[in-house]
């Protein structure tokens, strides 16, 4: 037991430094997790009777500050996307991920999804966390707009006063609506229409 | 002996804690036991079906029910593997395969101690005196989807690790690892193992 205290005793000192420097707003850069395909959207994407898409530009919508594209502040910490460092491309990813699994994908098909991020929000405070996405789906076929739509996906969720556990969950909850902005844009009524197989 | 840890090796494991394991193994000095409940099935134990067929995996870990993206980036290539190895299939694939056949795993870390920050907050402002033990719960749900008209077939399975932080003796129930990156992939590969056996010996998966 002994031998294990000392350790245990460095090992205490070093947890408790990098839970004051979380605590106390250290900054660190932590990259999203690369976009992988969801079950659900696998789901919806079978289920929304659609044809197969090409995937064009993704890129922050003009007017809209650009930072929200580039990173997220969450507790002194810097979140960004892995992709390019740029949050419309970790959807346009996201979207590919998602549309390959389901058998919707294809690069060469005449009809193409492109998107504009307006909105890129993660708020991880001592109470209520929030987070928010939005995009201007675009789909043009053959050269003709058959459908633009903006839409948005929200998330909140209770959050803790300690850093180590709030911002992780935080980061979970804003990578999430990735997926569920991809659903919303599958089980649109709207773009079935638009995009029938 | 004297096992004096670096600040890379507590950094590292800091960040694999983060992604992987919840809160409660994040405070104080910690060793990391797997429980013993539930242990690996050699694959040679599944029943293979007699023209075993490609499927289409799609691997996520959840952290409390949310997607946690940068855990499934991780675990996923060792649990592709595990799967490829088992028999089960003749192929498997990211994207659709011949026949439709989707193999769902979902990995859900889930919390099984209260205020596990605050008893490892304790142990390490004790500099380890005041030990403790937290629990993180893992299920794992399996659902394959034969592509047919067949329903599906969805298997539960779980598992646990602990973590004892401090002047704490050894629990009981758990077999220690020489690292929390250790104890993340024994628990990944028991319950993985466990979960493919029950789908393996489901009549709607043959």
């Amino acid at each position: 037991m002994s031998t294990r205290c000392a350790g245990a005793g460095l090992r205490g000192w070093l947890w408790l430094m990098a839970a004051t420097w979380l605590l106390l707003g250290g900054c660190a850069q932590i990259p999203l997790g690369q976009p992988m395909a969801s079950f659900e959207n696998i789901e919806k994407g079978r289920a929304s009777a659609t044809a197969p898409v090409a995937v064009g530009v993704f890129r922050i919508a003009p007017g809209v500050n650009p930072e929200i594209d580039t990173g997220l502040s969450v507790r002194s910490n810097a979140v960004v996307s892995p992709i390019e460092g740029s949050f419309a491309q970790y959807l346009k990813h996201t979207l590919v991920a998602d549309l390959q699994a389901a058998g919707l994908y294809d690069a060469t098909a005449s009809t193409e999804i492109s998107g504009l991020l307006t909105e890129s929000m993660l708020d991880v405070p001592m109470d209520t966390g929030q987070a928010s996405l939005g995009a201007r789906f675009v789909v043009v076929r053959m050269g003709k707009m058959v459908y633009e739509k903006e839409l948005k996906v929200r998330s909140s969720w209770p959050s803790s006063f300690v850093g180590m556990e709030a911002i992780p969950a935080g980061i979970n909850q804003y990578t999430s609506l990735y997926h569920a902005l991809v659903g919303k844009l599958l089980d649109d009524p709207d773009y079935q229409a638009a995009n029938p197989k | 002996m004297i096992r004096f840890c670096s600040l890379f090796q507590a950094m590292r494991t800091f960040a694999l804690a983060t992604s992987v394991m919840g809160l409660s193994l994040l405070t104080g000095c910690a060793s990391f036991y797997v429980d013993t409940a539930t242990r690996e099935v050699p694959a040679s134990a599944y029943t293979k079906p007699a023209s075993p067929r490609p499927v289409q995996v799609v691997f996520e870990f959840q952290t409390k029910g949310v997607a946690n993206a940068r855990a499934t980036q991780y675990l996923s290539p060792l649990v592709l593997d595990q799967i490829r190895d088992s028999g089960l299939f003749s192929e498997l694939k990211d994207t659709p395969v011949e026949g439709g056949a989707l193999l769902s795993v979902v990995l859900n870390n889930v919390p099984l101690t209260d205020d596990a920050f605050g008893k490892g907050f304790v142990t390490g402002l004790t500099f380890g005196l005041a030990g403790s033990q937290v629990t993180d719960g893992y299920v794992c749900t399996m659902k394959y989807l034969p592509g047919s008209q067949a329903p599906a077939v969805s298997k539960t399975a779980r598992h646990a690790i602990h973590a004892v932080m401090g002047a704490k003796d050894a629990p009981a129930n758990g077999v220690k690892m020489d690292s929390l990156e250790l104890a993340v992939k024994t628990m990944t590969r028991q319950i993985v193992s466990t979960a493919l056996d029950d789908v393996s010996r489901d009549p709607g998966f043959q």
